[in-house]
């Protein structure tokens, strides 16, 4: 719902996701904000947005394939973890800048995607899931048993740090730009996919797969298609992360992860890539309030510690799960856009 | 040639515990159309269920086993009754998403009720191996496989052949035919979850008898899963046989593959295997081929 | 009176309003047609008769449905089954994966007098002799009227006092829909039963029942015996699509049509 008095005189302002002024007004100013947040934050604080950050572009390319496209994915962990390696793999193999060697890792990423998609030239509806749970197994065992020179084995691998024009980027707060600036790329990528000829076409597979081909839809073009881009960002997601973490190893890309990430975006809403950013704002927010109150409760209650904690969140976060669907399938997007639109008709009820 | 027919041997046996657990998928399936991902997770709780029973209730094994599949029955009727039934009439998607949650929610569940740390199963089935010419069999894997064997033919006639399986038959089809017909879907549901949960708390007994008990138990929800697509979600009889070629095919990839390549390709194999057997049969061996109308 | 029903509303999705205030009395053993248009709300007072609504949102808002006396509107479907009240759903949905054979045994499910459904079994292979030969075949595959015939038949093992069909004849090649007409009225004859019949096919189904209503936009609008209503000509115009004349209608007869058909409504 728009405010009032605003016409539209062509399709590509209607197609537009900022309207009004004030609209773009307060979305610059956001994004200024974001710029200087890790001037007011401490650092702790910055390197849970960097972290979140890194996962929302890893959930925004989940979106594409399961909520744009429909196509239930069990394994983006694996591609996220590809990325990570073959970013690592780049970097210090070879020596590549950041700024190209995460890209690479990306695109690796979607590549070995289609390996897994290709079944979907036959394969319909939840057995192509398979495939996904077939890649999370994999990745691990591949990693482990190919030459120990290209990925480092099970040892796992160390990564350089960023060089930006021979500066070195450093602290929380370089890394948290980077992250911020590749976040900033890939969200309005994904925002104008949706709305593209190739959005549309996955969203009419979503809807029904049946009826797509006979619309002139190629379906396993566009299925293989919603693969590789979800890939592409969870590659570089995984390329972020190592840079971030300096250190990869083949355990940190879990199926458990895998779910998770899905569960950020059912919560978050799967409709649209704003239901990822949401998704992984809640959960991280959940987790960290959870962790706040245990750090209190710890010290009071005799066994409340770090065991019970962490997987009493898992409870939380599970029901949430299953509460969403059952009460609210849309997720928090719909709260969202009802919310706006109570705004925008104050003081009227909404009708 | 014994390497061969010792391989294959301990291959089917294991490939029939796979098929214990993809039974519990498809029955599940067939009464409620949820694909539950979290299978593995049931397992695991069935696992902790019947050790609590052992060993917290300090139970004698024969009252164990029975009040450990009394406590997982009335464990699947929660789950229907609070998870999948307010999902009834949504797309399949949305319930696949749910047994998600409920991956997550179970595994924080069981670490916050019995914690993380691992401890010894209850020893169900004896020990050891037995000797059948040159081969050895694993005696608690045998007894399993005769087990699974059991439950499938009992299960199988129960579907074709008694009415109560006959009416989960006929709402696995359609729910709106199954209520004109005076069935009731809610019913069906609870006996499908029923069964899910009791037949997966007896693959894990199976499973882990005399052994190590942790969450890792749930990670053979993910391995029997493609062994029920592979045999046609649908069908009771293709989760058995599924589950032994599958066995199968890890036991003699393991044996003759991974020497070759570090030890990595048993278990990818199987699932290689099964989206090979996919691509030309999309609806599994046994399964029901979908009859797609626009 | 069998069935009543009574100011019956339906709604869908506490929205959509689809039936509005339908009266239709069932006597012990009639036959009553319900005919109208494709979305006039024929499928929805059937499944609303036999509680089949819940499973898709909907609900009787208003009303009652009296069945010997009793109301059972938003009641278990369950119950209504084994009150006797079978409906057969349009669109032929068979059991596709079960056999002929199971298929008619989940028909009799809920029975306990296992000699009489066998002899029931015997009537329903004199009322369709094709389905004895087919018993071991896979429903899924059967051609459209021996789809309906197995309905049917499974329908009857339920032991209805009042049997519900929605469209048994849509899609069906000529013949085969005379034949279904033949069986049904053999059925009613040698039966102790009554019958709604919902169709779009008017012919088909007058030849069976005895009275009908006329079902447009939820409204009935029209209801008679089955000789008044074949006898009025604007009614064989309007609603059963039995024109007379050949010739082609001039802009003020159609005026005039519309007048009429505002009348009769
Ligand atoms: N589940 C539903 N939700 C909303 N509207 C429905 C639903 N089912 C049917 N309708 C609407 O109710 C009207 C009557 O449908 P129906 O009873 O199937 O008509 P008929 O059987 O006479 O062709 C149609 O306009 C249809 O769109
Ligand atoms: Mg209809």
């Amino acid at each position: 719902m728009l405010p009032s008095g605003i016409i539209f005189k062509s399709y590509a302002a209607e197609e537009a996701f900022l309207v009004t002024r004030p609209q773009k007004l307060v979305f610059a100013l956001f994004i200024v904000a974001l710029f200087l947040f890790p001037m007011v934050g401490s650092t702790y604080l910055v390197g849970t947005v960097s972290v979140m950050m890194i996962t929302m572009i890893a959930v925004l390319g989940l979106q594409i394939t399961v909520g744009m496209a429909g196509q239930i994915n069990l394994g983006q962990s694996a591609f996220v973890g590809v990325g990570a390696y073959v970013t690592a793999a780049m970097a210090v193999n070879y020596e590549l800048p950041f700024w190209l060697a995460i890209p690479i890792g990306g695109l690796t990423a979607g590549l070995t995607s289609i390996l897994f998609g290709l079944p979907a030239a036959r394969i319909k509806g939840f057995y192509l899931a398979l495939t996904t749970v077939a890649a999370q197994v994999m990745f691990p065992l591949a990693i482990s048993r190919l030459p120990q020179s290209w990925f480092g084995g099970s040892n796992g691998m160390s990564m350089p740090s960023m060089e930006l024009f021979g500066y070195e980027i450093w602290g929380q707060t370089g890394l948290y730009l980077v992250n911020l600036c590749f976040l900033i790329v890939f969200t309005t990528l994904a925002f104008n996919l949706q709305r593209s000829r190739v959005g549309r076409a996955f969203i009419a597979i979503r809807e029904n797969d049946v009826v797509a081909p006979v619309m002139g839809i190629n379906l396993v073009k566009y299925k293989i298609l919603a693969f590789f881009i979800g890939a592409v960002f969870a590659g570089i997601s995984g390329g972020l992360y190592a840079y971030y973490v300096t250190y990869v190893t083949a355990e940190q890309f879990t199926l458990w992860l895998s779910v998770i990430y899905l569960g950020m975006l059912l919560i978050g809403g799967m409709t649209s890539p704003l239901g990822a950013i949401f998704g992984v704002i809640i959960i991280t927010f959940l987790q960290e309030t959870t962790h706040e109150i245990g750090g209190y409760l710890s010290g009071r209650i005799s066994f409340v510690d770090e065991s019970v904690l962490f997987p009493a969140t898992n409870i939380l976060l599970g029901a949430v799960i299953i509460a969403v669907l059952i009460f609210e399938p849309h997720g928090m997007v719909r709260r969202w856009r009802i919310a706006k639109a109570a705004y925008r008709i104050w003081p009227n009820p909404h009708g | 040639m014994i390497e061969l027919v010792q391989s294959l041997s301990s291959g089917v046996l294991l490939g029939l515990l796979y098929g214990i657990v993809a039974l519990s998928f498809v029955v599940i399936y067939r009464a409620s159309r949820v694909v539950n991902l979290a299978q593995g997770e049931v397992v695991m709780v069935g696992a902790f269920l019947a050790w609590m029973a052992a060993s917290s209730f300090g139970l004698p094994l024969y009252l164990a086993i029975p009040a450990a599949l009394a406590m997982s029955a009335c464990f699947g009727v929660i789950i229907e009754r609070f998870v999948f039934r307010p999902l009834t009439g949504q797309p399949i998607f949305a319930v696949v998403m749910a047994s998600i949650g409920l991956i997550i929610l179970l595994r924080g569940a069981t670490m916050v009720i019995w914690g993380p740390a691992t401890r010894p199963f209850p020893q169900v089935f004896p020990l050891g191996a037995i000797e059948i010419g040159p081969i050895l069999l694993n005696t608690a894997l045998l007894i399993g496989g005769v087990i699974t064997i059991i439950c499938a033919a009992g299960l199988n006639w129960f579907f074709m052949r008694t009415d109560a399986g006959l009416r989960l038959a006929a709402v696995a089809e359609d729910h709106t035919t199954a209520l004109s017909m005076g069935i009731s879907v809610k019913k069906s549901a609870i006996i499908a979850w029923v069964l899910g949960t009791t037949l997966a708390t007896v693959s894990a007994i199976i499973m882990l008898s005399g052994s190590v008990l942790g969450v890792t138990a749930a990670e053979i929800g993910f391995r029997a899963l493609p062994v029920a697509l592979l045999g046609g979600m649908e069908s009771v009889r293709g989760a058995v046989i599924a589950g032994v070629l599958v066995g199968m095919a890890e036991a003699l990839a393991s044996t003759y593959l991974d020497p070759l390549t570090n030890g990595a390709l048993s278990q990818i194999f199987p699932f290689i295997l099964i989206i090979l057997v996919l691509l030309i049969r999309p609806q599994g061996l046994f399964g029901w081929k979908i009859i797609e109308r626009i | 009176m069998l069935l009543e029903l009574k100011n019956v509303e339906v709604v869908y999705s506490g929205v959509v309003q689809v039936l509005r205030s339908v009266n239709i009395d069932v006597p012990k053993g009639s036959v009553v047609a319900i005919l109208g248009a494709n979305g006039a709300g024929k499928s929805t007072t059937l499944k609303a008769i036999s509680s089949l609504l819940e499973i898709e949102h909907g609900e009787v808002s208003d009303g009652e449905i009296l069945y010997q006396g009793k109301d059972i509107a938003n009641t278990d479907p369950a119950d209504i089954v084994r009150q006797g009240i079978v409906q057969v759903l349009e669109g032929r949905k068979v059991l596709e994966h079960l056999t002929v054979e199971q298929n008619l045994r989940l028909g009799a499910h809920f029975r306990k007098d296992r000699d009489v459904v066998a002899e029931d079994v015997e009537r329903v292979f004199n009322y369709f002799p094709a389905l004895r030969a087919l018993l071991k075949r896979t429903a899924g595959y059967l051609s459209g009227g021996e789809m309906q015939m197995l309905l049917v038949g499974r329908a009857l093992l339920a032991k209805p006092k009042i049997l519900l069909l929605d469209e048994p004849t849509m899609g069906l090649a000529p013949l085969i829909v005379e034949e279904i007409v033949s069986c049904l009225k053999q059925i009613h004859a040698q039966e102790d039963m009554s019958m709604i019949i919902v169709e779009q096919n008017a012919n088909a189904a007058l030849s069976v029942a005895d009275y009908a209503y006329v079902l447009e936009n939820g409204r009935i609008v029209m209801h008679g015996p089955k000789e008044e209503l074949q006898k009025n000509q604007d009614i064989q115009e309007f609603y059963l699509g039995l024109s007379i004349g050949q010739d082609r209608k001039s802009f003020r007869e159609i005026k005039h049509y519309k007048r009429r058909k505002r009348w009769l409504g």
